[in-house]
């Protein structure tokens, strides 16, 4: 198999475990932009846009953004902060909803940093996304790898 | 659970999925940037293979849409059966639509997608539990793993996904 193609931001001898990158993701996220996520993923649940289905049949104090739109909203962040085709790897749980009007700060944190292997480190990162309250709505672990300063 | 089905990637689905997004990174739409960097082309954006869902015969949260239609074989939509689907992504398919959250996703990624690639993506079935949960009632797990492959039959992309049936609105602050 061919090397992965990176384009990496930042050499894993630039980051050290601990360090830590913050980013606003989203800014008061608008219905817009769920609907607008909606037809980008596919996922028509009407939970997610129809104010009717989720306030009246499912119970819900409004509609509310897909899971999937805060893991790209956060995934925003790492390749902001690291790089693209940099990760290979990023899990995260769901462990609250998100509704319109929410501003996300997504924010990683340097776990480890593995030992070179082919010029590149395995550098792990902590990941945790918090609403306006500070609540987190999203948590997880993502996995770069990373040259020397680039 | 739908396996086998091609997801043909393009330029104009990566650019939307990441225009879904806020982003501006020139690395999901412009070619003559990317050609210069040294993944010398678009790739997608690391939850863009969450988007195969659009050419899933099984997937069930499509909307209207019929295309593609789903296979003769097919049985009538899980809704019917009140029962959790796991759908083409690896999200929690149809079931009581307002009861199915997304508990959990990951994604390993072993090449960058890229315009052009015509995937296969397959998907099993994982574990499955139950839990009793203090803001959703009681809550059922399940987990699926979908495969995305190249024309060669190398693994672009891992994803696992664990849906959860709530018995109730899960409450809020």
């Amino acid at each position: 198999m061919s090397t992965h193609a990176t384009n990496p931001k930042i050499g894993y001898d630039q980051l050290s475990v601990g360090q830590e990158n913050e980013a606003v993701v989203v800014e008061n996220l608008t219905r817009t932009q769920i609907v607008q996520y909606a037809g980008a993923s596919g996922d028509f649940n009407p939970i997610h846009h129809d104010e009717t289905f989720a306030t009246k049949a499912a119970g819900y104090p409004s509609v509310f953004a897909h899971g999937m739109l805060t893991m790209g909203l956060t995934g925003k962040m790492l390749t902001d902060w690291l790089g693209d085709g940099v990760l290979r790897d990023f899990g995260v749980r769901f462990v609250s909803q998100v509704w319109p009007g929410d501003t996300l700060t997504a924010r990683g944190t340097v776990v480890s940093i593995g030992e070179p292997k082919d010029g590149e480190c395995a550098v792990e990162i902590e990941l945790v996304t918090r609403n306006q309250k500070g609540r987190p709505v999203v948590t997880g672990s993502a996995t770069a790898s990373l040259p020397a300063r680039v | 659970m739908s396996d086998g089905y091609k997801f043909p990637v393009d330029r104009t689905s990566i650019m939307l999925f990441a225009s879904a997004l806020g982003e501006s990174n020139r690395i999901y739409y412009d070619e003559e940037y990317s050609a210069k960097t040294p993944l010398g082309g678009v790739i997608a954006s690391p939850s863009f293979p969450i988007a195969c869902a659009h050419w899933s015969p099984t997937y069930g949260l499509k909307g209207v849409r019929k295309i593609p239609a789903p296979p003769e074989s097919a049985e009538k939509p899980a809704v019917a059966k009140g029962e959790a689907r796991q759908a083409g992504g690896g999200r929690g398919g149809a079931g009581n639509l307002s009861r199915v959250l997304h508990g959990e996703q990951r994604f390993t990624w072993h090449k960058p997608m890229r315009p052009g690639m015509v995937l296969t993506v397959s998907g099993r079935r994982g574990k499955a539990w139950e839990k009793e949960g203090k803001r959703g009632g009681t809550m059922q797990f399940s987990e699926s793993i979908t495969e995305y492959r190249d024309e060669d039959g190398e693994l672009v992309v891992t994803a696992t996904s664990v849906g959860i049936q709530t018995s109730k609105a899960v409450e809020n602050d």
